[in-house]
């Protein structure tokens, strides 16, 4: 059965063209235009993904992204205004998996669906065991030995750098913000310690040979965070 | 007239510093002494001088004037009436002991001595006093100049002050070296907040009374404090810095000694109070006008902003309307190739709309000063590569390398302004450039500054222009092709974003040809 995804935005023009776009990938589409009808839709058709954006009429996009993870895991992608970085990480922080900027471009958006749906499969498949390494184009992370290799050639990470890259493969695709990557490497206590993991991704980001001007595994974003390229 | 008069009864009192704080009992005693010695020693040297005229048997009227000039001398060292009286009657005296017939005796023979010794007193005493009359008024003279040129001083002082704690601390400091005394001086602005403050002498003006005086002052525009009615026990006297629209501050001054403050002193200080409210009323003026001017300056600079943008905006918009319309009433006769061209330059003109949009948004917000810059520590690497990433969307045919050193440089800045500032740079170098230029972003550091450089080697930008491109509404004029792409709004705002961040931009010419624009920030 096709996937269905639920299309919340209070512009008429934008549910129009992204419902198009996304039965014309074969998907189905439902949409809304307020907070209360997405939650209510969320909840009662069970969609594959929800597609919100922050700025509704009736209740704040946070709010909305806040109700549903009370009783759900669908995964959400956000959309919102540029240069509300802060309401970004928010989102992200009260369990939004992903987020794009207005305006926009539709193949954009639908890459993202399709690596969210993808990560369900694979999910749905090795729910069981956890997966015992990764392979991003030329990179192989073994979770179990503990190395890494780029283009067959090892390379060697310190346990921070380490950590990052898994936790990242891990997400696959995902946006994990500056705080969740802090939380997760230096623990609770240094969450704010900013300084050092940008030190740390730089030093990554030269072991893993990226050219500054087109990234091919960690994609930075600016004022919010990190995500390993997907497909 | 007045003044001057009322500076020469008080003379005493304010003229000279020492005076200006009572003898104590003390010291009166021992110039009494003092005084009493020199006498006795002046009549003993007149006595003796006089002794040798008489046995040389020189004209008696002599001796006379030897005890003459022995008073005369002595009322000048002396200053006081009592000291001539008492000079007087002591030469008077010795000489009828000493050389009037019966010798050794107050008693005397011949009558005319009387009249002798009479007009001998009436002489030396009206001539002594005289000398103290020209001494003291000499003594005025000076003073008087000492007054005036301490004032002249002060003024000239309190001329060059630039701001209100200038003000206060040279003024505070002349009186308190004038009087020797604590002076404290706190300046008012409309809303009663403190502008300007300056206290030499803590503990002068620390106690409750004495802020509940200074207080006063400042409501009531009446002084109060030590030696006035109301605040009586206060360890200073506040005076109330008056100008037509109302109090602007207070002055305390506690002198040194427990003496009551005296009129002139306060005739002293009203006159610097007078020079410190016409400055802080020229600064005002300054302020204000100069508010008028930036207010003209803005409502210039809106206009422009909205031709500019009225222009910016019309050019896209001609572009989508024109190429929509004929789109739709060609349908059928246009073939699919060009409707795909249609609607590929359509999307192109309304990604630059959206792009003017942006720097417009910013450059209001930093206009109306809303834009808090949202500072934390990046590293510059991660900014650039957004920015390319950024911009290689719509980049066509141009080639955006990035030049990054080893070391991972970070930077306290807001990361998304200054990615604005590069997507901006990159835009305009891709705009301004022909399809297949190079266009590079180095980053490096010099000292302690992070150095970022945007290089392409298209057309360059004129010589002439080189100065203006940061003027906000600058189009640049190399080609008329380019012309719709202006971008004036887009490096002023560069502009504004860099110096808010304590940084510079400047822009050159590349060798053979093309633009180098770079900026920097200091690192801490």
């Amino acid at each position: 059965m096709e996937p269905l995804i639920l299309v919340v935005d209070d512009e008429k023009s934008i549910r129009s063209f992204l419902r198009i776009s996304i039965e014309m990938q074969g998907y189905k589409c439902i949409d809304a235009s307020d907070g209360s009808t997405a939650l209510m839709l969320a909840i009662s058709r069970n969609p594959e993904i929800l597609i919100l954006d922050l700025g509704l009429p009736d209740i704040d996009g946070i709010e909305v992204i806040k109700k549903l993870r009370m009783v759900s895991q669908i995964p959400i992608i956000i959309i919102s205004a540029r240069g509300h970085e802060r309401e970004k990480i928010e989102a992200l922080d009260a369990g939004a998996d992903d987020y794009l900027t207005k305006p926009f471009s539709v193949p954009e958006l639908l890459a993202r669906i399709r690596v969210i749906l993808r990560h369900k499969t694979l999910q749905d498949i090795t729910v069981e065991q956890e997966s015992q390494a990764f392979r991003i184009r030329d990179l192989l992370i073994d979770t179990e030995k503990h190395r890494v290799w780029l283009t067959d050639q090892e390379i060697k990470l310190t346990p921070n750098e380490y950590k990052v890259l898994v936790l990242l493969a891990k997400n696959q695709g995902k946006v994990l913000t500056h705080r969740y990557i802090a939380e997760n490497i230096y623990g609770g206590m240094l969450s704010n310690d900013t300084q050092s993991l940008r030190v740390c991704m730089g030093n990554l980001r030269r072991k893993l040979g990226e050219d500054p001007s087109k990234p091919q595994y960690i994609i930075t974003e600016i004022g919010v965070g990190y995500r390993l390229v997907d497909e | 007239m007045k003044i001057e008069k009322k500076y020469t009864l008080d003379k005493e009192s304010i003229y000279v510093d020492h005076s200006s704080s009572p003898m104590n009992k003390g010291q009166a005693t021992d110039k009494i002494i003092k005084m009493i010695s020199i006498l006795i020693l002046i009549m003993l040297l007149c006595t003796a001088v006089s002794m040798l005229f008489f046995h040389i048997r020189m004209f008696e009227s002599n001796i006379v004037m030897i005890y003459l000039l022995g008073i005369l001398s002595f009322s000048y060292l002396a200053e006081g009436y009592i000291y001539s009286l008492a000079a007087s009657v002591c030469a008077v005296l010795l000489y009828n002991f000493f050389f009037t017939e019966p010798y050794y005796n107050l008693k005397v023979n011949n009558p005319d001595y009387i009249i002798t010794f009479f007009v001998m007193f009436i002489v030396g005493f009206i001539t002594s006093m005289l000398t103290i009359k020209v001494k003291k008024e000499r003594q005025q003279v000076e003073d008087r100049e000492q007054y005036i040129s301490s004032l002249y001083i002060i003024g000239k002082k309190l001329l060059d002050v630039k701001n209100e704690e200038d003000l206060v601390r040279i003024s505070a400091q002349e009186i308190s070296q004038r009087f020797d005394a604590d002076v404290m001086i706190q300046l008012y602005n409309e809303s009663g907040e403190i502008i300007g403050r300056y206290i030499k002498g803590e503990d002068s003006f620390d106690g409750e009374l004495d802020r509940s005086a200074c207080l006063e002052v400042y409501q009531s525009g009446s002084p109060c404090g030590h030696g006035t009615i109301l605040f009586g026990e206060a360890k200073a006297y506040y005076q109330p810095i008056m100008s037509m629209s109302g109090v602007l501050g207070v002055l305390g001054i506690a002198l040194s000694g427990t003496g009551n403050i005296l009129h002139t002193q306060v005739a002293f200080i009203e006159v610097i109070i007078a020079q410190i409210v016409v400055i802080m009323e020229r600064q005002k003026l300054n302020e204000n006008q100069k508010k008028v001017q930036l207010e003209m300056h803005k409502e210039r600079l809106r206009a422009d902003m909205l031709r500019s943008i009225s222009h910016d905006f019309r050019t896209p918009l001609a572009g989508i309307m024109g190429l929509a319309s004929t789109a739709k009433d060609n349908y059928d006769k246009i073939s699919d190739e060009v409707r795909k061209n249609f609607l590929q330059s359509i999307y192109d003109d309304a990604d630059w709309l959206n792009e003017l949009v942006e720097n417009i948004l910013q450059t209001t917000r930093f206009e109306e000063g809303r834009t808090k810059l949202n500072l934390d520590e990046e590293a510059a690497e991660e900014i650039i590569t957004a920015a390319i990433t950024h911009v290689n969307k719509h980049a066509g045919n141009h080639f955006v390398y990035a030049v990054i050193p080893d070391e991972i440089i970070l930077i306290k800045v807001d990361a998304i302004l200054i990615r604005q500032v590069i997507v901006n740079l990159l835009n305009n170098a891709i705009n301004y450039s022909p399809s297949g230029s190079e266009i590079v972003v180095s980053l490096y550091r010099d000292g302690n500054k992070v150095i970022f450089e945007v290089r392409d080697n298209g057309p360059g930008i004129l010589r002439d222009e080189l100065d203006y491109v940061f003027e906000r509404y600058h189009h640049n004029r190399t080609s008329k092709e380019t012309y719709r792409k202006g971008m004036g709004l887009g490096l002023s705002l560069c502009k504004s974003i860099i110096e808010a961040h304590g940084g510079k931009i400047a822009v050159s010419n590349n060798e053979p040809h093309g633009t180098i624009v770079k900026f920097y920030i200091f690192t801490e």
